[in-house]
């Protein structure tokens, strides 16, 4: 989701020409603790992964209020719906990277959602998709030969300033024209943003979100897949010795989760204490140990 | 919390021993004369017979600089984060421009400065540690900062259209500082209202809204209660 806010922010910013000011404030970010400061403006970064994603949210709505502050009375209530709709968003967000819930936070989470969906219109130009985009560049083909024909009758009885005159409401119509268009055929319809209403309940069934995060996985990939395809004879029957290389390590994890668990009951702790290799054994350089075979 | 130290004789704040090389190492005057004020200041106020120290004692003072500072936040869960302030003063970051990080210092006890909760975000300037001798014959070590000072704006309540608090620069007579680094209470980050200001946090920026959805701790801590 926080790539489709993105998306609706940038387009936001260059429909109000604070697209400049976005990617200012954005090169201007201070360092902080582990946050490192651009080298890049917004505009200048053309793939952004998983951790700059994260990184994204914890300013991205500083940035955005900074890059709208001031601007035209008319402009001020439409800014404001922007700042109203991304706050909304990142407050939900924040919510859902709690450890831990009750009801006062689900709540909170599920006013943040409603507050997201009240004031989400204002980025609706953003969310035009290809069909909506073709279509309104259609009407736009469209407008322009009404407006050359007009311009071609009147040719003659009009002088170059009459013309000009003449010419500003046409150019107000058809971006008018267009931006309706593209309002009336955009909409929200997409899995993602349905599924933040149903947060709320899953957490109450199923406990906090953080259980869900796919960093878990993707870790999983790195230790599960790579590991053992590192330690394969990287033959054609990889994929069973990737299992086995799997399935020793967990042995091993489980047998000492076992071990410690044993010592841990004082009867037990003697017996334990034998299997587990001692300080004396673990400071003695390699080779120096005996085992005795089983 | 402990200061991190730099590798010795690598690098020219390494060649900094007394306070006397810190003072002709800094070539901006205001700078200068904050820290020779707040230093001399600082000792009065921690001496026991609450005197100034002459200017030789003060100038053949011991001294090593530092260019960042571990600190110990509580984290959401009650667990502990240890946070990094860097503050490499004028000299350059990774190869690259200088990094100054903005801190939180606790000015008062309990909550004052609306959301803020008694803290300000200064950005470091200098992180030095001097060794002096005192009444009783024995060394004592202090742990001293030098920042460019802020003041919350609106009592530090939140701006109502931004939800943001906004600080601003101190008036000059108290725009540099020198403290104690137990005052630091974690890293703060702010977002600058003037975007042609470098990363350093100079130029012509006056104001600055404090960001604080950084992190979790922030965003719980700084809230209009």
């Amino acid at each position: 989701m926080l790539d489709h806010l993105q998306k609706w922010i940038f387009h936001f910013m260059k429909t109000h020409e604070r697209l400049d000011k976005y990617n200012a404030i954005w090169l201007s970010l201070p360092a902080y603790h582990d946050l490192t400061p651009k080298n890049k403006s917004y505009e200048e970064v053309s793939q952004w992964n998983g951790k700059e994603m994260k990184e994204m949210s914890q300013y991205l709505l500083a940035v955005v209020t900074q890059s709208l502050q001031g601007g035209s009375p008319a402009q001020h209530p439409i800014f404001n719906r922007a700042i109203e709709c991304t706050w909304a968003f990142l407050e939900f967000y924040m919510y859902a990277r709690y450890k831990s819930h009750d009801d006062a936070t689900l709540s909170y989470m599920e006013v943040a959602v409603h507050r997201f969906h009240t004031f989400k219109d204002v980025f609706l130009l953003g969310q035009a998709g290809k069909k909506a985009k073709a279509k309104a560049n259609a009407l736009r083909t469209e407008l322009v030969k009404k407006q050359k024909v007009d311009e071609v009758t009147n040719a003659e009885s009009w002088t170059l300033s009459k013309k000009r005159h003449e010419m500003n409401p046409w150019r107000d119509y058809i971006s008018h024209q267009i931006d309706v268009s593209k309002e009336l055929d955009a909409n929200f319809n997409f899995p993602k943003i349905h599924l933040m209403s149903d947060w709320v309940k899953q957490i109450r069934r199923y406990g906090a979100l953080q259980q869900y995060s796919a960093e878990r996985h993707e870790q999983a990939h790195k230790t599960n897949l790579k590991d053992g395809w590192n330690a394969s004879n990287y033959n054609i029957n990889y994929l069973p010795q990737v299992v086995t290389f799997q399935r020793r390590i967990l042995c091993f994890e489980i047998r000492e989760l076992n071990l410690q668990a044993l010592a841990q009951h004082q009867e037990n702790s003697a017996a334990a204490c034998n299997v587990l290799p001692s300080s004396a054994d673990l400071a003695a350089p390699l080779g120096s140990q005996s085992y005795a075979k089983t | 919390m402990r200061p991190q130290n730099r590798r010795d004789g690598k690098h020219p704040d390494a060649m900094i021993k007394d306070f006397r090389a810190l003072l002709d190492n800094t070539q901006d005057t205001m700078h200068r004369v904050a820290i020779y004020s707040g230093t001399r200041e600082l000792i009065k106020h921690k001496s026991r017979n609450k005197t100034y120290i002459s200017d030789e004692q003060l100038h053949a003072m011991e001294l090593c600089i530092y260019h960042g500072i571990k600190v110990q936040v509580e984290g959401l869960d009650s667990e502990r984060i240890s946070q990094m302030c860097r503050c490499t003063g004028c000299q350059s970051w990774c190869g690259g421009d200088r990094r100054n990080d903005w801190v939180w210092v606790k000015q008062h006890l309990g909550r004052c400065y609306g959301a803020l909760n008694g803290r300000l975000p200064w950005q470091l300037q200098r992180l030095f540690k001097i060794k002096l001798l005192n009444e009783d014959g024995a060394f004592v070590e202090y742990w001293l900062a030098l920042a460019l000072t802020r003041i919350s704006e609106n009592s530090g309540n939140l701006d109502p259209v931004s939800k943001f608090v906004h600080v601003r620069k101190a008036p000059a007579a108290v725009a540099l500082q020198v403290f104690s680094v137990g005052n630091i209470v974690g890293c703060a980050h702010v977002i600058p209202e003037i975007a042609t200001s470098s990363k350093t946090g100079d130029g012509q920026n006056e104001r600055w809204i404090v960001n604080s959805h950084v992190d979790l701790t922030t965003w719980n801590d700084v809230y209009n209660y």
